[in-house]
């Protein structure tokens, strides 16, 4: 490593605080942005990411930053890295958005995709715990702006 | 950004949704919108766009083609990203020419002057044309357009031969839909509608429903997998003669039409081999004067309700059904003799256990110990031994003289099956006929070990209704 690395503070919303090179931290193009914009003191707050999540995010950082990695042992992290539950999905989402990766995010919103693909209504508020907060008049309306996809 | 906590979906941006939701298929779209409201305003919604506004000046035209532009700008990544859209319009179709969409959705209603741009379209997929003329000058040149897809003609107008003309320039349509499609005449005679659809390799569901007089249907298409067929009637009640021969692959076939299809009436087992060997067929639905229905889901099922047994319906090989039902409702003067020899032909296509359903749903007028040829009624004596469970409704007779019909229907239909049980519904004027059904010294009745039989409480007066069970020896 040479010796100009640098390190960046990140500072989550509880408080949290994560060291982490800054070759890494500037895949999130928001940090990328403070650091050129030389907006970046000690530490950068990060409001809208916890700091479980924040981990998650580095670890994908961290491994897709290492050297000599294979692709097929990347693609075999992404996929177990996706195999979350919904709420940390969620939460690393909203993460990747606002640290703006936008290659994170798209595994991330792809994975929300695989979960819809091929679900009902019903069988895709039970995969994401969502409440349906249609009334039933409202579901029929629905169905019947639809109705010629139904046919 | 938002931190409702009760939902983690609702904290996703829109525009995360509407990332996620652009991956998706239309169909799959069509049941996020079901999700909940959130997901529902999130969704990649139809522009569309109302065409009688072009019928306006050409100065109007330019300035809602302004908008247009305007608004396309604004909302370009929304549409490019929508899964169909509606639009309807030659200068939003050219200004679509810059944008490579995967699939356009194009609806046009009460106006065919613009049809001509719709064909010079390479990536149009989806082409809704409802209540507009097709002239000759859209069919100009032999053009083939191979990225149509979908194609729904509801109301459309033609001359001559333009709608399969039409159709044959859209050689690869996997979807067809042709709803009250109609000949225009330019003399007194109003020529007859007859739809031919050929060499459609790709077709793989039609839906084609007619009201007025339709000669013929011929479709050769050797993909095809779902067929509807609407043809409730015309005022002539005349049958449309159908050939469906080339359709080799057909999995599900619905036909509703008030006459059967002459072509298909005496022999649709030869026209569909598979009906036979059920290696394509899944599904098979008739309705003829609403009171006919077959379906066979998965063909372990079989249900019949009509007014007569068609033989050639029955399968050959029926031992993959697991429940066979046959309801018939009858009127009177067609059960006799030569109608029960039928009914037991036909039912020894079957070897399983079958419910058979009789329902007579008129009164009788005149009955008398001879059937109509002047031969004395007798008891069927064949026995099939896999009629498993009778229904016999009778509750429309209600006279004395009915009685020995009643009693001639009870003991042919038990003298033939030796059924383990009868649900018998009779008229309450007949309180005795019920219990001196198993009593009588029929032939059955020789068969027969032991009996129960329960009277059903029922909330009409006026209908008896009792459950047999017999052992037979």
């Amino acid at each position: 490593m040479s010796s100009s690395t640098k390190f960046l503070t990140l500072k989550t919303c509880d408080d949290k605080k994560f060291v982490l090179d800054e070759a890494i931290a500037v895949r999130s193009q928001t940090i990328k942005n403070m650091v050129e914009d030389d907006c970046v003191s000690n530490v950068i707050p990060l409001p809208n990411v916890d700091s479980k999540t924040m981990t998650k995010v580095i670890e994908y950082w961290k491994k897709h930053s290492e050297e000599g990695i294979s692709k097929d042992m990347l693609m075999d992290f992404d996929k177990a890295f996706v195999k979350v539950h919904h709420s940390i999905l969620h939460a690393l989402i909203l993460a990747a958005n606002f640290l703006n990766d936008k290659e994170m995010l798209d595994m991330m919103c792809q994975e929300v995709v695989d979960r819809i693909k091929g679900k009902t209504p019903e069988e895709i508020r039970k995969e994401f715990d969502i409440k349906n907060d249609f009334t039933p008049e409202e579901e029929e309306e629905i169905r019947k702006e639809n109705a010629w996809a139904f046919e | 950004m938002s931190t409702n906590s009760v939902d983690p979906t609702l904290r996703l941006l829109d525009h995360i949704l509407n990332s996620i939701f652009s991956y998706l298929s239309f169909h799959d779209i069509v049941n996020v919108r079901l999700v909940t409201k959130h997901w529902y305003r999130n969704t990649p919604y139809h522009l569309s766009f109302d065409e009688s506004i072009f019928l306006l000046e050409n100065k109007h035209n330019m300035k809602f083609s302004d908008w247009i532009l305007d608004s396309l700008e604004t909302s370009k990544s929304m549409l490019i990203k929508a899964e169909k859209r509606i639009l309807s319009i030659r200068n939003l179709m050219r200004l679509m020419d810059e944008n490579n969409f995967h699939e356009v959705y194009f609806k046009l209603k009460n106006s065919s002057n613009y049809l001509p741009y719709i064909f010079q379209s390479t990536y149009l997929s989806v082409l809704h044309l409802s209540c507009c003329t097709l002239d000759v000058y859209v069919l100009n040149g032999e053009a083939k357009f191979s990225s149509l897809q979908e194609l729904k003609l509801d109301g459309v107008r033609f001359y001559g031969e333009n709608l399969s003309r039409f159709i044959s320039k859209y050689p690869c349509i996997r979807e067809l839909r042709l709803v009250d499609c109609e000949r225009q005449w330019r003399n007194f005679n109003k020529p007859p509608m007859f739809i031919v659809l050929s060499n459609l390799d790709n077709l793989e569901k039609l839906y084609v429903k007619h009201y007025d007089y339709m000669r013929s249907i011929q479709v050769i298409a050797p993909n095809l997998k779902v067929f509807h067929f609407v043809y409730p009637s015309d005022c002539n009640n005349n049958a449309v003669y159908m050939d469906i021969r080339a359709c080799t692959m057909l999995r599900e076939f619905h036909l509703d039409c008030e006459r059967f299809p002459i072509g298909l009436n005496e022999d649709l087992c030869s026209n569909f081999p598979h009906l036979k060997t059920f290696q394509s067929l899944r599904t098979l639905t008739l309705f003829f004067t609403k009171r006919l229905e077959i379906s066979t889901p998965n063909l372990s099922t079989f249900k019949y309700i009509g007014t007569k047994y068609i033989p050639c319906l029955a399968q050959s090989d029926s031992s993959k059904l697991v429940e066979t039902r046959i309801e018939l409702l009858i009127k009177t003067p067609k059960i006799n003799n030569a109608w029960f020899e039928k009914l037991i032909i036909h039912i020894n296509n079957f070897s399983n256990n079958i419910v058979l359903s009789l329902c007579i749903w008129d009164e009788i007028t005149k009955f008398s110990a001879m059937d109509n040829r002047g031969l004395q009624w007798w008891i069927p004596t064949q026995l099939i031994h896999h009629i498993e469970h009778l229904e016999l409704d009778m509750t429309k007779l209600k006279l004395i003289r009915h009685e020995f019909f009643m009693r001639f229907v009870i003991d042919s239909l038990l003298n033939m099956s030796h059924s383990k049980t009868l649900t018998l519904s009779i008229s309450s004027y007949f309180p005795t006929l019920a219990h001196g059904s198993a009593n009588r010294n029929k032939c059955w009745r020789h068969f027969l070990k032991d009996f129960e039989v329960n009277e059903q409480i029922n909330k009409d007066f006026d209908i008896l209704k009792f459950l047999f069970k017999f052992t037979w020896y």
